[in-house]
């Protein structure tokens, strides 16, 4: 099932994004999300179209939002990048609960860059960027339990 | 403390945001092992994430220290338990060994906090930080409530928390507190140069709240129950639920007796 917050992150995404193209399949549900052709002569539909419609036939494996990513990367040349969490433990994305995110979506962020903290057995790691470019979603909520490898931030290589 | 490493460089602040928040910038700028920041008060002292640290001025010891523990980074989630020992240490140094009787003893309560008669005394952050010429080292701050009266806690605290002066009806200085923190470190610092998680966990255990005892904990947003049976390879809390294999926690958000 899509709720239209997750088609809204999708849009978001995609329109922040060199990527034409988003299509995610769930259980009877299919989603597929274009963008308009551009000069460069990028495949589109002409308008961003959200198709929404129950797929009759067998469903297709469930893909996640990033393992979609990586094939469209490909095809567009698009240098994007997962950040994983190094650890299990719980994901803070400021260092104190009146303090200002490390980061937001749409920054750009630098190798070695804190982009937040996992905090396992009292200890608070910061953990730092491992690419340099733009932070396009944060797949981790605040406060929450993490597992080690659970990925945390998609950022656009620079 | 001549030859000593800890207190070499001491900042001695009036009023801070964090004794942490001064430590690391301290540390980007180049500050090594040993060097501590005490503070009067703290205005947001942090205690775990979402929640602060109460330190009114001049009623607790409110300090901070760089550690550069040795050994894999793997193994330093070992550090904030060592500093719960260096704490209960440093308790021990203040009060003479015959006021430490079974009523008045040193509970250490998994991860991080320091308890007697099974109020919070104390407790521990711990933060791993790396500066731009990659060099890695836990910020570790320490908050040991001294001299509160019973109702110098706000109200949500009061059942829970207490100073070393409302449980025992001794008063010790901040500034004297510091110092016996400070040779407490010095002390216990070989048990992280390399960390020794053997003897780290033995001594914790020694003095570990609760053990064997069915707890309820709170751990990311799910309920287990079961029997605190010791701890993991990375100090993680085991909790042994009944005909199932032993849980590994690395966080918890609250924790209970139900025996």
């Amino acid at each position: 099932m899509f709720d239209l917050k997750d088609v809204r992150r999708l849009v978001k995404l995609l329109e922040n994004s060199q990527i034409s193209e988003i299509e995610i399949s769930d259980g009877d549900r299919k989603i597929r999300l274009a963008k308009p052709a551009t000069a460069d002569g990028q495949q589109g539909l002409g308008a961003v179209v959200p198709v929404m419609q129950p797929v009759v036939s067998q469903s297709p494996p469930t893909a996640s939002i990033s393992e979609e990513l990586e094939k469209p990367q490909l095809a567009a040349g698009l240098n994007v990048r997962v950040m994983k969490a190094p650890m299990v433990g719980t994901f803070y994305t400021s260092s104190s609960p009146d303090a200002e995110p490390y980061v937001q979506v749409g920054d750009v962020v630098h190798k070695g860059q804190v982009l937040c903290i996992v905090e396992a057995m009292k200890l608070m790691n910061e953990i730092e960027s491992e690419y340099s470019g733009r932070i396009m979603e944060i797949m981790a909520e605040n406060a929450q339990a993490v597992e080690f490898d659970q990925e945390l931030f998609i950022i656009e290589a620079a | 403390m001549p030859g000593s490493n800890f207190g070499r460089r001491i900042f001695q602040l009036d009023s801070v945001t964090s004794t942490q928040d001064i430590l690391k910038s301290e540390f980007h700028r180049g500050a090594k092992e040993g060097t501590v920041a005490i503070a009067s008060e703290q205005l947001s002292g942090r205690g775990r994430m979402a929640r602060s640290w109460y330190s009114p001025a001049g009623k607790g010891l409110w300090a901070s220290v760089i550690l550069q523990p040795e050994g894999p980074e793997e193994n330093w989630t070992w550090v904030p338990l060592w500093a719960g020992i260096v704490v209960e240490k440093t308790l021990r140094s203040l009060l003479e060994p015959g006021e430490i009787t079974s009523d008045f003893e040193i509970q250490l309560k998994w991860p991080n906090d320091i308890l007697m008669q099974d109020r919070k005394l104390g407790g521990i952050i711990a933060e791993n930080v790396c500066n731009t010429e990659e060099e890695q080292a836990i910020i570790l701050g320490v908050g040991l409530n001294l001299l509160q009266r019973e109702e110098d806690f706000p109200p949500h605290l009061r059942a829970r928390s207490a100073s070393l002066l409302a449980l025992t009806g001794k008063s010790f200085s901040p500034d004297y507190a510091l110092e016996r923190l400070l040779n407490a470190l010095e002390e216990m610092h070989p048990l992280i140069c390399p960390i020794d998680s053997l003897l780290i966990g033995k001594l914790w255990l020694s003095s570990a709240w609760a053990l064997n005892r069915k707890l309820r904990v709170l751990s990311g947003k799910t309920s287990y129950e079961g029997v605190f049976t010791g701890l993991g390879a990375n100090g993680e809390m085991a909790l042994q639920q009944e005909g199932e294999e032993p849980l590994y926690l690395t966080t918890t958000e609250g924790i209970q007796p139900v025996d």
